[in-house]
């Protein structure tokens, strides 16, 4: 290109023009995705934030130490409801401060005799039963320290009278926001025995991460013990089963049409048996199939979500289209040489049709990754629900703050995004060869 | 000797009987069925129930609600005309004319596309959140609202509309970019000669050149308008004061929570014979093309 062109008039008009809208219509779009971002990693508090904060800040990890040297021995099941106590109401009486975790240490005599952990996460999802209003007295922990215990909100390690290891000297009660609400709280309410000698608290990044962890807590409620997990893998199976069928059947279905029959006429017919489906809008279909399903007693399994999805005309005239264009002549050379059709396929028309199998497994794992209506419909046991059932559901729920929803929102993207960097080039062919919307 | 032999065609019965079932089961079955239903007052404890002829399909004609649903379906077609339609086309043909850095705004502007739809609908709701979302704070500054956004009559059609002015474009993009890319360079040279600006020849060049792709592209936005219920759903169920029902949401509400078969199936059957018609304009449309 030479340096120095002559411009034409209007071009250069034009090119900023391109520019302009281009730039506005990318970061429009990616606004409201880097919004779910920043939002995943907001804490409880900044997430209620007016105005909306762009950056999220960082939670405080709040460490407390509390002296029992001189109060009468105990045994351990004292020191835990101690430790609870001192955790979950003064947490819960500072609900709106930036808290990341709490940390509490009983010390005797300078040893160590337990510590206690709670963070974030655990304390947002169990706050509605643990400490529901801000009523706290003794018989109050000892109804709730089962469900902490039962759903392992905190960490207890309890080290025995003898003491662990020796507690460190230095202790002071920081006048910091937060700490110095903490300690008028213990100096206000005398539910804890043990003296507090230290109170502290520091920056902990890694508790911005805590709306991901709560997530998953909370679908472990409803799924079991895989927990978000259960999702991800209910929907991985989904996808790649379907992808597998409609590879498959659509394959040999295709094979059949362009090259077992040779009168055009009915291979027109059959073409036009398996496209005019084409026709029938899903939602039309919803209720006759869940009804098929439930005949079949395959409502709420992942097999009810799976096995519609083997119908698919589009896919069929995919593969019968790009087949004709193979050349007849090895398909004949092989059946001279006595080769049998599952041979032809396999090994002739597979490696020579490799740009239209991988066409439709990528236009097929978007859609059914994305798929929302029918596995709504057709399971209500969360055990086999979908990434967008579930998302569907989490933001339904009244605990759940918008960082979760976010946090899962960004999760459900992470599966798509590998696809389509790994496969924007097959994307890109798969339009141009078919026209179709995915 | 020569006999013909007429052998059964084992291994196309073999290639074909798999899919010839599950299209069976999945799609004809389904079909017929719902065209059955829609003739009973279904029952789905004692089906079929008893036998109603036509009145489902005379029911829903005279139903304020089916017309009520229409008619919303109706206001989201021209406002999804309005707002959406048209944006790919004209993102398409400038982004043709930029040469510098051109796969990256490609890549950029899929990139919305591989959200799932029901992701990108909550983080618009997040954002339209009256207290703490950001639109309102942005339109603070303008002396705007603040916007009930999903609950106010008036913009909540707008309000789920709108995300897809800004990340509803990714396919029928690339297929506008493909189908200008394909346009032949000599023309485009010759218009040049001919003393046509690079404006003149986008819209007079370039732009009739693809009339054929929006046409195909215009019948599918029209099934897609009629078929959108995820966006809709996931947004406001509805809501606000039945507003956002569409045809596809009452059909799936009439069945599911009403239980009123029947009707749905009427409803579906009635919906088939929209899709399959526009499916066959645009089946028309293709092979006057080819």
């Amino acid at each position: 290109m030479k340096p120095n062109r002559i411009v034409e008039k209007g071009h250069r008009s034009l090119i900023i023009t391109a520019y302009v809208v281009t730039i506005f219509f990318v970061v429009s779009a990616i606004i409201p995705v880097l919004w779910m971002l920043v939002s995943s990693l907001k804490t409880e508090t900044d997430i209620l934030a007016y105005p909306p904060k762009w950056t999220p800040s960082i939670p405080q990890s709040v460490q407390v130490t509390l002296d029992y040297s001189g109060v009468e021995e105990r045994d351990a099941l004292f020191y835990e409801k101690e430790a609870m106590k001192a955790t979950w109401y003064p947490w819960m009486k500072n609900l709106r401060e930036n808290i990341g975790e709490v940390k509490v240490t009983g010390v005797r005599d300078g040893q160590i005799i337990y510590r206690a952990r709670t963070i974030s996460s655990s304390f947002h999802v169990g706050q509605p039963l643990i400490v529901p209003s801000t009523l706290f007295n003794e018989t109050q922990m000892n109804l709730k320290l089962p469900f902490i215990r039962e759903q392992k909100l905190s960490d207890f390690e309890w080290f025995g009278e003898d003491g662990g290891e020796q507690a460190s000297d230095g202790l002071f009660v920081s006048d910091a926001a937060i700490s110095s609400k903490f300690q008028s709280f213990y100096s206000s309410t005398p539910l804890v025995e043990g003296k507090v000698t230290g109170i502290e608290e520091r920056f902990s990044w890694i508790r911005m991460f805590d709306s991901y962890l709560a997530l998953n807590k909370i679908a472990q409620d409803a799924s079991g013990t895989l927990g978000f997990f259960q999702y991800f893998l209910n929907s991985t199976i989904v996808t790649l089963a379907t992808v597998t069928i409609q590879l498959v059947l659509g394959g040999i279905a295709g094979y059949a049409i362009s090259f077992l029959i040779k009168s055009k006429k009915w291979q027109f017919i059959w073409v036009m048996f398996f496209l005019a489906t084409i026709m029938i809008p899903g939602i039309s279909l919803l209720l006759p199939q869940y009804l098929l399903m439930k005949d079949l007693g395959l409502v709420n399994t992942l097999y009810a979500i799976i096995l519609p999805h083997s119908a698919w005309g589009i896919v069929i005239f995919l593969f019968k289209g790009f087949f004709d264009q193979l050349p007849g002549e090895l398909m004949q050379a092989a059946r001279v040489d006595g080769a049998s059709d599952f041979r032809i396929f396999s090994q002739i028309v597979v490696p020579l049709s490799y740009p239209v199998f991988t066409v439709v497994a990528v236009m097929t794992f978007i859609p059914v990754w994305n798929e929302f209506l029918w596995p709504l419909v057709v399971n209500n046991n969360p055990q086999f629900w979908t990434f967008t059932v579930a998302l569907n559901d989490l933001q339904n729920k009244s605990s759940v703050q918008q960082n979760m929803v976010m946090a899962s929102s960004l999760l459900s993207m992470v599966p798509l995004f590998i696809v389509f960097i790994t496969s924007q080039k097959y994307i890109e062919k798969g339009v141009a060869f078919s026209g179709v919307k995915g | 000797m020569t006999i013909k032999r007429f052998s059964i065609p084992w291994m196309l019965i073999l290639f074909l009987f798999p899919s010839v079932v599950c299209f069976l089961l999945f799609k004809y079955y389904p079909l017929l069925h719902m065209i059955y239903i829609s003739l009973f007052d279904y029952s789905i404890v004692n089906p079929p129930g008893k036998f109603a002829g036509l009145t489902n399909y005379t029911g829903i004609l005279t139903s304020a609600t089916f017309w009520e649903a229409v008619s919303n379906t109706f206001v989201f077609f021209v406002l999804y005309l309005v707002l959406t339609f048209w944006v790919p086309v004209i993102q398409a043909l400038l982004l043709s004319e930029i040469r510098k850095g051109n796969a990256l705004f490609r890549f950029l502007y899929q990139l919305p596309t591989i959200m799932p739809m029901v992701a990108g609908v909550l983080i618009w709701k997040w954002m339209y959140n009256p207290d703490f979302g950001l639109l309102n704070y942005w339109l603070s500054f303008v002396g705007l609202g603040p916007y009930l956004w999903l609950n106010d009559l008036d913009i909540t059609k707008l309000a789920i509309v709108l995300p897809s002015l800004f990340a509803g474009s990714g396919i029928s993009l690339l297929l506008y970019y493909s189908a200008i890319r394909s346009v032949p360079t000599e023309i485009l040279e010759a218009a040049k000669v001919d003393g046509a600006g690079p404006w003149k020849r986008m819209w007079t060049m370039l732009l009739p050149n693809i009339k054929f792709i929006i046409i195909i592209q215009f019948v599918t936005f029209m099934s897609g308008v009629l078929l959108a219920y995820d966006n809709i759903y996931v947004m406001t169920q509805g809501g606000p004061a039945g507003s956002t029902t569409v045809v596809s949401m009452l059909i799936v509400n009439t069945a599911f929570q009403q239980s009123r078969f029947g009707v749905s199936a009427a409803m579906s059957a009635f919906m088939f014979l929209v899709i399959a018609l526009l499916t066959i304009i645009q089946n028309k449309i293709s092979s006057v093309k080819d």
